[in-house]
């Protein structure tokens, strides 16, 4: 023993070390009371402890007038981070049209890695903004969801290259690096790629992140961008148009693949109508009373960042600007309004998908959507005044 | 009176040479970070590194000081999100590891589990956490909770065994309950170990809290940083990426003043 170090437990250590038994104790109290609380509420009350949290977010959004009793709650998920894309959702909030249909609908946004088919699936939500290839790789994997309305016509997704690549069309693509954003953001720039006649596999498709970091360093000939974000990300670093970059679009060549669509369960589509109902014309409203002056669309914008206030308003208003423009193309300036899901622009939605892999066979593309809901929106909420 | 003086003298000497050692513990860092800086400018405005890169150091700055509030706002929904999540998840794992500490069986069983839990890549999980947990805060806590539980329950429970064998004898042999040997010989000789779990811990459930937020948030720093790379804002990333290393190092600070309290007859404790 001798010479050895004897430690010698201060008091200090042993108080400590009996609290962290008393903590250990009281800690597995709280977990058993926990364990015990959820499993009463994991049906129906399941959300309710985050509800509140969210709450904060349509309540930003300006959405906090008293709900009065008979308002039928929902959940909306949102293709991502709130921003101008989702000024109609949040514009039929705060207008209170959602209310005028009897729905108290709180807005959640989304992300990267939300996945909206599994939280319409497991109940945390009951309605979601997706792109058709979403709703067909949803119902793949056995998560049974249908369009029940349509926003916008064309995906507004292009990708941009510098002039400098001499790439002047779909057709100069082959054995050019070309970014896309994997998991259905591809699907259209390739079908175009296709109908121009250069085979998918001519073109080195590479995964791009969610910035046009790419595009700034020369990593990729050309790279995806939305018309409503990364296009105008790209003019604000000092490019321009036509002289340092070319746009190309899938809807330049006729290829309409519908972007945002509303959708929802079909157990809910079956069981409850009216909230379907109530959900697709509040929103239709919602984009037509924001795209149909300057000032509402300054006012949708507004509302956006008035929930998520580290948005850029300019932005939001540029954003609002490009949906109220994807929402009034092709099939929809045709039909004079908006709203319309139609069969053959989901078609060519279903074959670019299946085209890139996501789908193991065709997709039944009449069962994936449903009309429905869209005819009995009234007209005036879906004429194109704009 | 000639005490008196001696004691004041004594105790303003010995807070001079206290302020003297904490100078000599941090003045380390303090240069390097001076020098880090300073490289970082002269690569971004004197060799030209491009802005979407890494922008100089005086950009973020700027960015800090044109956009505090956002800041602020946005880090002190991360920093309650990993506090919440630190304290749940270290409470959580102290039990576990007293339960399996005095029982064989589901030690055995549940070990490797652990193991493998600590390997749990957050960006895995977090999805499917929201889907159980909700889109509000509850679900960045439960991400953060976990990524503490798995380090903190493996740290302690190897702890608990770490006694010295000759003291747990003495213990033995002078008829100690297990209650008594737990109190008194093996949860504070685990402590060391409960502590450097901690400080892991500490960085992890900050970093934890962000990764959750990039996935699915409305606000906090992980939020900021995905809607700044969205809008190629570079120096506002990095003005965030500061303030999550910030709360992070408040976390590890306070967990490392605890330790210095609590277990000062460390040999760790007196190295820093």
């Amino acid at each position: 023993m001798e010479g050895e170090r004897v430690r010698t437990y201060t008091p200090k250590a042993r108080r400590f070390a009996r609290a962290l038994v008393a903590v250990g104790i009281a800690g597995s109290m709280m977990l058993v009371a926990a364990c015990g609380g959820s499993s009463d509420s994991s049906d129906s009350g399941a959300m309710e402890d985050d509800s509140g949290a969210m709450e904060e977010t349509s309540e930003g959004g300006a959405a906090a007038e008293e709900a009065p009793a008979e308002l039928t709650k929902v959940k909306y998920v949102q293709p991502w981070v709130i921003q101008g894309e989702s000024a109609g959702q949040f514009a039929a909030v705060v207008q209170g049209f959602f209310a005028e249909e009897g729905l108290d609908v709180e807005i959640i946004p989304g992300g990267p890695d939300v996945r909206a088919g599994a939280l319409l699936a497991s109940g945390s939500a009951d309605f979601a903004v997706m792109n058709p290839s979403g709703v067909f790789t949803n119902r793949q994997e056995g998560i049974p969801i249908v369009g029940v309305g349509g926003i916008n016509q064309a995906d507004g997704l292009l990708i941009m290259c510098k002039t400098s690549t001499g790439i002047t069309g779909f057709k100069d693509l082959a054995g050019k690096k070309i970014g896309v954003w994997v998991g259905g953001g591809e699907s259209g720039i390739q079908a175009a790629t296709v109908k121009a006649g250069v085979a998918v596999d001519a073109v080195e498709w590479l995964p791009q992140k969610f910035s046009m970091e790419e595009f700034f360093n020369d990593a990729f000939d050309c790279a995806s961008a939305t018309e409503w974000n990364e296009k105008h990300v790209v003019y604000k670093e000092g490019y321009e148009a036509g002289k340092d970059v070319v746009e190309l679009r899938p809807s330049d060549d006729g290829l309409f693949l519908p972007g945002d669509s509303i959708v929802a369960l079909e157990s809910t589509v079956a069981e409850r109508p009216e909230i379907v109902q109530g959900l697709v014309t509040g929103t239709l409203r919602g984009w037509q009373w924001v795209c149909s002056s300057e000032e509402n669309r300054k006012a949708g914008a507004q509302y956006t960042v008035d929930a998520a206030p580290d948005l850029d308003l300019d932005l939001q208003i540029i954003q609002v600007n490009e949906m109220c423009n994807l929402m009034s193309l092709g099939p929809a300036a045709e039909a004079g309004q908006i709203g319309d899901m139609v069969q053959s622009s989901w078609q060519q939605s279903a074959d670019a998908t299946l085209a890139i892999g996501l789908l193991e066979g065709p997709p039944d593309v009449p069962a994936a959507f449903t009309d429905q809901f869209v005819a009995n929106v009234p007209a005036d909420y879906r004429k194109i005044t704009w | 009176m000639t005490t008196t003086v001696v004691g004041e003298r004594g105790a303003l000497s010995a807070k001079i040479s206290k302020a003297r050692k904490f100078f000599h513990s941090v003045w380390p860092a303090i240069i390097i970070a001076i020098i880090v800086i300073a490289l970082w400018y002269v690569a971004s405005n004197v060799w030209g590194l491009p802005k979407y890169i890494l922008p100089s150091p005086d950009l973020i700055l700027q960015e800090a000081i044109d956009n505090p509030n956002s800041l602020i706002r946005n880090g002190w929904v991360t920093f309650v999100e990993a506090a919440a999540g630190f304290s749940i998840g270290v409470v959580a794992a102290v039990f576990v590891a007293l339960v399996l500490d005095s029982w064989r069986f589901l030690e055995k069983g549940t070990s490797p589990y652990l193991v493998i839990g600590l390997n749990i890549p957050i960006v895995a999980i977090a999805p499917a956490v929201i889907i159980w947990f909700g889109f509000g805060m509850a679900s960045k806590v439960v991400v953060a909770a976990v990524l503490t539980f798995f380090p903190v329950a493996i740290y302690t429970l190897k702890g608990l065994k770490a006694a010295d064998r000759r003291e747990v004898d003495l213990f033995r042999v002078l008829s100690a309950s297990r209650f008594q040997e737990l109190i008194k010989l093996r949860m504070p000789s685990s402590l060391p170990f409960f502590f450097a779990a901690l400080r892991v811990a500490s960085a992890a459930s900050v970093l934890a809290a962000v990764v959750a937020e990039f996935i699915q948030a409305n606000a906090g720093i992980g939020y900021l940083i995905l809607t700044a790379a969205y809008t190629n804002d570079t120096p506002r990333i990095w003005a965030a990426v500061a303030v999550s290393a910030g709360i992070a190092l408040v976390f590890y600070g306070i967990v490392t003043l605890v330790e210095r309290r609590v277990i000062p007859w460390h040999s760790s404790v007196g190295d820093r």
